[in-house]
């Protein structure tokens, strides 16, 4: 997961589910997910999936950083599927997983961080927005220092595959990482405290609703139509 | 057993409503602490990014680390699981882990902070380090299997169920096993764990030892 990536997408891909409400969405992302999993109706899920892929499409968003996301969960939910024994009920299973992960997945990639943990931390105490928001800017000094650590790792002992001595030297990396966020820590927070952190940081929320959010809910109207019949 | 994500759709709602009620109040408990003790706010956001980026970490192996455990030695056991809350949740929005299953996860993986931590404090913490956190790693591994096991066997119950429902329909051509899902489960994850359980530990008691190496007393800085 190259969250870099996720994060260019959702800043800066402009396509019409980019300019649909954070709380739509999430709207969207919560109807969907009550109409998927009260249902075992195999050709159900695969509709969805079909309308969630034309999303995709429609939004020109990449399905080589959308797919692995989504594939993930789906062998996850595999091994409750062969743990069962059941085919049918295991592709109803297996598909739940994928179709659900798609929908988180492509809300993420077009919404602003900012706005969606602004959302999420909205019925928490002011500290969570706080927490989140410090974790997402950390995460990408970390990246950056990780990247640089294992190109210097690989460089001097070339592709190796598992045994003790990467162990040891993994354990080093990790060892390595962590004195470094601590020491990152303490600088982020008397940099941070400057912008506001821990005396109120203002979480940008946006309640509105736009015209675009239409689009979402006819989309939710055709799924629910679907659920209803098939 | 801090790799097995679970995906949405495969827990009764039972099940996942109740661990997000109980991850949730555990949370929201944190915080209210967290509120008094705010200079403890930058560790616990650098531990889950550190635990997100572990993640990332090649060991050669299908199966990777979160610190889970170490977190809850370093950040002691609430914090901790604070911290693997903010793990699960990014990891949710990614669709590592359902988002519906989101406080199932964070009482997974973090019961591997919260035993770790208190173990570790049981048992004398820095003192006698590489001992207590062996120990301490160990239990939260060996209880979080448990965990994964038993919160398997519902779902299993309620996915059998599932089938039992499909089945008066009359179509049972779909079935191609009879023996228990539990069963056929555990013979599935029994190697990874094997696997993962001895690497995890020594992985851990590394890197404790490398930052006790480069930095010494660090675990002991309260």
């Amino acid at each position: 997961m190259d969250i870099s990536t996720l994060d260019n997408l959702a800043v800066n891909h402009g396509c019409w589910l980019q300019r649909c409400s954070v709380l739509a969405k999430a709207l969207f992302i919560f109807g969907v997910l009550v109409l998927l999993l009260s249902s075992k109706s195999l050709p159900f899920v695969v509709g969805v999936a079909l309308v969630l892929l034309a999303m995709v499409v429609s939004n020109r968003l990449p399905l080589s950083v959308l797919l692995p996301l989504v594939f993930l969960p789906m062998v996850f939910a595999s091994l409750f599927a062969v743990s069962l024994g059941n085919w049918s009920v295991g592709l109803v299973i297996i598909g739940r997983a994928g179709v659900a992960a798609l929908t988180v997945v492509l809300v993420f990639v077009t919404t602003p961080p900012i706005y969606l943990l602004g959302l999420i931390s909205a019925p928490m105490p002011e500290v969570f927005g706080e927490l989140l928001y410090f974790t997402y800017r950390s995460l990408f000094l970390l990246w950056a220092t990780l990247d640089n650590t294992l190109r210097a790792v690989k460089l001097r002992r070339g592709k190796e595959g598992f045994s003790l001595r990467r162990v040891r030297s993994m354990a080093q990396v990790y060892g390595m990482i962590l004195l470094r966020a601590w020491d990152l820590a303490g600088r982020q927070y008397q940099l941070l405290r400057q912008r506001g952190l821990g005396a109120g940081l203002r979480v940008r929320r946006d309640w509105g609703l736009y015209g675009q959010d239409l689009v979402l809910l006819a989309i939710i109207i055709l799924i629910t139509l679907g659920w209803y019949y098939v | 057993m801090s790799h097995l994500h679970l995906p949405d759709g495969i827990l009764p709602w039972w099940l996942w409503v109740g661990g997000l009620v109980i991850t949730l109040g555990l949370v929201l408990f944190t915080l209210s602490r967290l509120r008094g003790e705010r200079s403890k706010l930058p560790v616990v956001a650098m531990m889950a990014a550190v635990s997100l980026v572990a993640m990332n970490i090649p060991l050669g192996l299908p199966v990777h680390t979160n610190l889970a455990a170490l977190a809850g030695i370093i950040l002691r056991p609430l914090f901790g699981f604070l911290a693997i809350f903010v793990v699960n949740l990014f990891n949710a929005l990614v669709s590592h882990g359902g988002l519906t299953m989101l406080g199932i996860n964070t009482l997974l993986v973090g019961s591997e902070a919260l035993v770790a931590g208190l173990v570790f404090i049981a048992l004398g913490g820095a003192r006698r380090l590489l001992a207590s956190s062996a120990v301490s790693v160990l239990a939260a591994l060996l209880i979080s299997t448990l965990l994964v096991v038993a919160v398997a066997g519902m779902a299993g119950a309620s996915l059998e169920a599932l089938v039992d429902s499909h089945g008066h329909d009359g179509d049972h051509r779909g079935d191609f096993h009879n023996h228990g899902f539990l069963e056929a489960f555990a013979a599935i994850i029994a190697p990874l764990l094997a696997v993962w359980i001895p690497v995890e530990l020594v992985l851990t008691l590394l890197v404790v030892s490398y930052v006790n190496k480069v930095k010494g007393g660090w675990f002991a800085r309260g």
